[in-house]
């Protein structure tokens, strides 16, 4: 037996990111998988400590580029717990809308790129196609198609109009039939599912043990979702279902239970947005608040329900126009703490649709 | 977590080593450094507790007070609540037990708070750096920190573009 030792990254283009492993194998085997983190390490903890509290918004959606809206949900909410700022009804409901949309969205790269990683081209095009027409929704509502900073201190900065609504209505009847096709073309494919069934098993135990959030903890059979645990916003208002892995093609929490939870994560995000759409209240979109928001000395932890997970933020106040403190705890950085564990005894081939099926976010990791 | 929570805490703990302080938003529970362990454990695995979700940890510093204050934010499915334990080390000599055997994933977050803030976690098995270089001076989530001028011969920062 001899031992070789592989850099994969920090240029591969299955890493999603700038991300580093060393792997140790036995040819074809994986006998340890070491994650090199920090190639994106922008210090967007420190830069808050310089920032003040309304400014600070453009920099959350650097957090996480295929999800920026989460991140500007999580940073908001916690400045208005703090500030005690209500949000109105209308602004609530449109921040649930633009999450749900950008659920979609991320899922979209995610599932389109594990199929890519793995060899099939075809599918990532079609999901590009559709990822398209939210951005270009986006676009339309908040002006900007990756980094939103769509929310603001106390609602959101653009109201919806008619036009939008009808596109956005326009997509989701356009878009729903496509999900199955593309189940057809892609998730009950042979080949796709021998490459994710019963590959990179990720126990219930693990998962709770390692901190698993999202898609990847509800892949491994555990039904634990923020927007119903810890009900925030609007969302105890819309009635949908928590989609979990069964083991559908396989053994429960393999790889390709945490792919198809996300497919069918998003059908529950479009029926979310169309159900927001029709009870979209009238009024106001956002309480004005002051241009210097100074906020006394308190301390809160507040959590959404990213595309990759639990997305929390520890926020210290000290009677200044500007954080103390600011702790933002991701998805992606308690995923990536796994990958060590779970890929002993792997190929090195199966290390790419763990990777993939884990849906790590590079910037997300080292913030 | 609500004060009946804390009640079965006290029980095991005594009321004088873990204080319960409402004060906050999100009222916590004051531990001492050296029993962070032993709450843990208890409160992961008590049956009427059962916090099993390990959500975050972070590190506040506190020069004037010369302490550093790790926060360790824990949730429970069976009483969906949220249970917020400060420990506080010394500044000059951050010292404290690792929780890496309760939840694996506090690992990476320790390593982080070693990296950013200079805790030295006891009976970790892999205390380095994590985000930043192995070689880097500092750390730079303390308030005093300074960024080095240089690294290795490269400038750190730039004239403001005009």
């Amino acid at each position: 037996m001899e031992e070789m030792i592989l850099n994969m990254g920090p240029q591969h283009p299955s890493t999603h990111g700038v991300l580093n492993f060393l792997i140790i194998t036995d040819g074809e085997v994986i006998h340890q998988a070491l994650p090199n983190v920090g190639y994106l390490h922008r210090g967007i903890e420190k830069l808050a400590e310089q920032t003040p509290y309304t400014t600070f918004i453009p920099f959350t959606d650097r957090i996480d580029y295929l999800s920026a809206m989460f991140a500007n949900h999580v940073y908001v909410m916690a400045v208005e717990t703090l500030a005690n700022i209500e949000v109105p009804e209308r602004g609530e409901y449109l921040r649930v809308i633009a999450c749900e949309l950008n659920r979609i969205a991320s899922h979209l790269i995610s599932t389109g790129a594990l199929a890519l990683d793995i060899g099939a081209s075809t599918p990532f095009v079609h999901w590009i196609r559709e990822r398209e027409c939210i951005n270009d929704i986006m676009e339309a509502l908040c002006g900007a198609r990756l980094t939103y900073s769509y929310m603001r201190v106390g609602g959101v900065s653009r109201d919806i109009s008619q036009n939008i609504k009808d596109a956005v209505l326009k997509f989701l009847d356009h878009f729903e039939p496509i999900i199955d096709e593309y189940n057809r073309l892609i998730s009950f494919n042979g080949i796709f599912i021998k490459r994710l069934a019963n590959v990179a098993i990720i126990s219930q135990v693990d998962a709770v043990n390692f901190g698993l959030v999202g898609p990847n903890l509800r892949g491994s059979g555990i039904e634990m979702d923020i927007r119903r645990a810890i009900p925030y916003g609007v969302y105890d208002r819309f009635d949908f279902k928590i989609p979990i892995g069964l083991g559908f093609q396989g053994t429960l929490g393999d790889s390709y239970d945490r792919y198809f939870v996300r497919i069918l994560e998003m059908k529950e995000s479009c029926s979310i947005v169309r159900q927001a759409l029709e009870t979209l209240p009238p009024g106001d979109i956002r309480t004005k608040i002051k241009r210097n928001l100074k906020i006394r000395e308190n301390e809160c932890y507040t959590c959404v329900e990213s595309a990759r997970g639990e997305m929390g933020i520890y926020l210290v106040s000290d009677g200044s126009d500007r954080p103390y403190r600011l702790k933002i705890k991701t998805g992606s950085f308690t995923a990536m703490s796994i990958v060590e564990k779970i890929s002993q005894g792997l190929m090195v081939a199966d290390l790419i649709a763990l990777i993939g099926s884990l849906d790590v976010v590079a910037p997300e990791i080292d913030r | 977590m609500t004060y009946k929570g804390y009640d079965i805490l006290a029980l095991r703990f005594g009321k004088d080593t873990i204080i319960y302080c409402d004060k906050t938003l999100n009222p916590y529970i004051e531990v001492s450094s050296d029993q962070i362990q032993e709450v843990c454990i208890y409160i992961r695995y008590h049956p009427e507790l059962k916090f099993s979700f390990f959500f975050s940890l972070s590190g506040v510093d506190y020069p004037e007070k010369n302490r550093i204050t790790l926060v360790y934010h824990l949730f429970s499915m069976k009483l969906k609540t949220l249970c917020v334990l400060k420990a506080s080390v010394n500044r000059n000599h951050p010292e404290l037990e690792s929780i890496e055997s309760v939840w694996k994933t506090a690992g990476w977050f320790e390593r982080e708070i070693h990296d950013l803030l200079g805790v030295n976690f006891i009976r970790h098995s892999n205390m380095k750096r994590l985000l930043l270089p192995d070689d880097w001076v500092g750390y730079p989530l303390r308030k005093d920190y300074k960024e080095p001028l240089l690294y290795h011969d490269m400038e750190t920062s730039r004239d403001k573009p005009s």
